[in-house]
């Protein structure tokens, strides 16, 4: 089924654009919560959590994308089951993922880091409209995605050393980026 | 700001950003399903040329059975001219090798077969300057038979060593001063597996290390580099891995060419 249809039979609060979208886009917002949580039982939670959540949004909200929507909302609710869990138990691959992250960004935290919300994403954005296509699309895989490199790399037909170099650099790029634009800790 | 903040904030890019990461994958398969249909074409033509000229052969060599004769005769003649001709080229090739092996010592016993399989393999680099520069590196080897004396042997065992997530590796390099390009073995082991064999360039200023992996297959490796760069005053050598081709020393210097860069004493 099309994704205007699936967002109709939301708009129409038909129980069935729940099931074309499991069928649809299950796989993929399992994929994307069991990147971040690290195990199946809780992705399979964030999963449902997400179906609630775009019932309850849409309406009033018309997506685009509907795969887009869907994967924000599942990266956000496993991002807070992530927190939730932290706790107790850590997902090494996740962490792995923020700590590459936290390179990029040159001190620690303070009361005075206060940025608003989406301004640095609207900064990723131009960052990210200037580099190849290639390797946005391995920055997003690894960081929007968290995909493993290993499945970046078999994703995109290229080795694994090219995935983590291209990742290298890119990630040295954001970084140069955000400092000379004040996002500097 | 922390990493999970960053992370946030990459979570709010633009949709599109988003859904080109999705869709990235079915182009590929897309493209791959093109090529194989393209092979598969020319397969076809080929075996299909073949075919015709069999039956072409056939019919003419039935009508002109005396002269055909006669034509192999001339061609087996030529070819082993041509295959004369040929023994008489790589013998210098030979040669160097063999004089190779016997300064390179123990750690490059099996230069011989390295030099074949390095000939062999040379279909393996994907990128077609390599390709191209190769070839040039061994044209010139054999048009100038390079003294290949050992002036300095470093042996730097890289065994502690241990990149943070690009490569684990060891190396066994013997260095020898040569006025061309030269070629020697070097051992490596990666994370993802033993490298077998590497061509080795000395430019005078630097190594360039061409490798790939267990397989021989090209995967990950044909665009990585070793470099290793003999600081003198420090009485270090840095080994700088780079997945571009460097030309120069200044350039080695030059921060976005390295991904790692190692620094040792000598022994």
């Amino acid at each position: 089924m099309e994704d205007s249809q699936i967002i109709e039979l939301y708009w129409k609060r038909s129980e069935e654009a729940i099931s074309e979208t499991t069928k649809k886009y299950g796989k993929l917002c399992r994929h994307i919560a069991l990147n971040i949580v690290g195990n199946h039982s809780d992705a399979e939670e964030c999963e449902n959590d997400t179906y609630v959540a775009i019932w309850n949004a849409i309406p009033p909200n018309r997506p685009n994308s509907l795969s887009a929507f869907l994967s924000r909302i599942a990266r956000n609710i496993a991002l807070n089951r992530y927190d939730y869990n932290k706790a107790q138990k850590r997902n090494h691959e996740f962490d792995l993922v923020l700590s590459e992250l936290e390179e990029c960004i040159a001190g620690k935290s303070s009361v005075e880091d206060a940025y608003e919300e989406g301004v640095v994403a609207t900064m990723i954005d131009d960052f990210l409209a200037g580099l190849s296509k290639e390797k946005r699309v391995i920055f997003v895989r690894r960081y929007w995605y968290s995909d493993g490199v290993k499945d970046i790399a078999k994703r995109m037909c290229i080795s694994e050393s090219k995935v983590k170099t291209t990742l290298f650099r890119v990630r040295k790029e954001l970084q140069d980026y955000l400092g000379e634009r004040g996002v500097v800790v | 700001m922390s990493g999970k903040d960053l992370f946030r904030e990459i979570g709010l890019v633009k949709e599109e950003y988003i859904t080109e990461a999705e869709e990235y994958k079915r182009s590929i398969i897309h493209n791959v399903a093109f090529q194989r249909g393209l092979a598969v074409a020319a397969c076809l033509v080929v075996c299909g040329g073949l075919y015709w000229g069999v039956g072409y052969h056939s019919v003419s060599s039935d009508s002109t059975a005396q002269s055909t004769n006669d034509a192999n005769n001339v061609y087996t003649e030529m070819d082993s001219a041509t295959v004369m001709d040929n023994s008489e080229n790589v013998a210098p090739k030979e040669e160097n090798a063999m004089d190779m092996e016997a300064v390179a010592g123990e750690n490059m016993g099996n230069y011989s077969e390295d030099c074949e399989e390095s000939e062999r393999s040379d279909g393996f680099f994907a990128d077609g300057t390599n390709i191209q520069n190769s070839t040039t590196v061994k044209n010139e080897e054999t048009a100038s038979e390079p003294e290949t004396t050992m002036k300095d042997i470093q042996c730097i065992d890289t065994s502690n060593m241990s990149g943070e997530d690009v490569a684990v590796w060891e190396a066994f390099v013997k260095t020898t001063e040569t006025k061309t390009p030269s070629q020697i073995k070097i051992s490596s082991e990666l994370e993802e597996g033993t490298v077998s064999w590497t061509e080795v360039r000395y430019d005078g200023e630097c190594f360039q290390v061409l490798w790939e992996n267990e397989m021989g297959e090209a995967t990950g490796f044909e665009e990585t580099y070793l470099y290793l760069n003999q600081i003198e005053e420090e009485d270090t050598v840095q080994v700088v891995l780079s997945d571009e081709r460097i030309e120069t020393k200044e350039q080695l210097k030059q921060e976005e060419h390295v991904l790692h860069l190692f620094s040792y004493e000598k022994e």
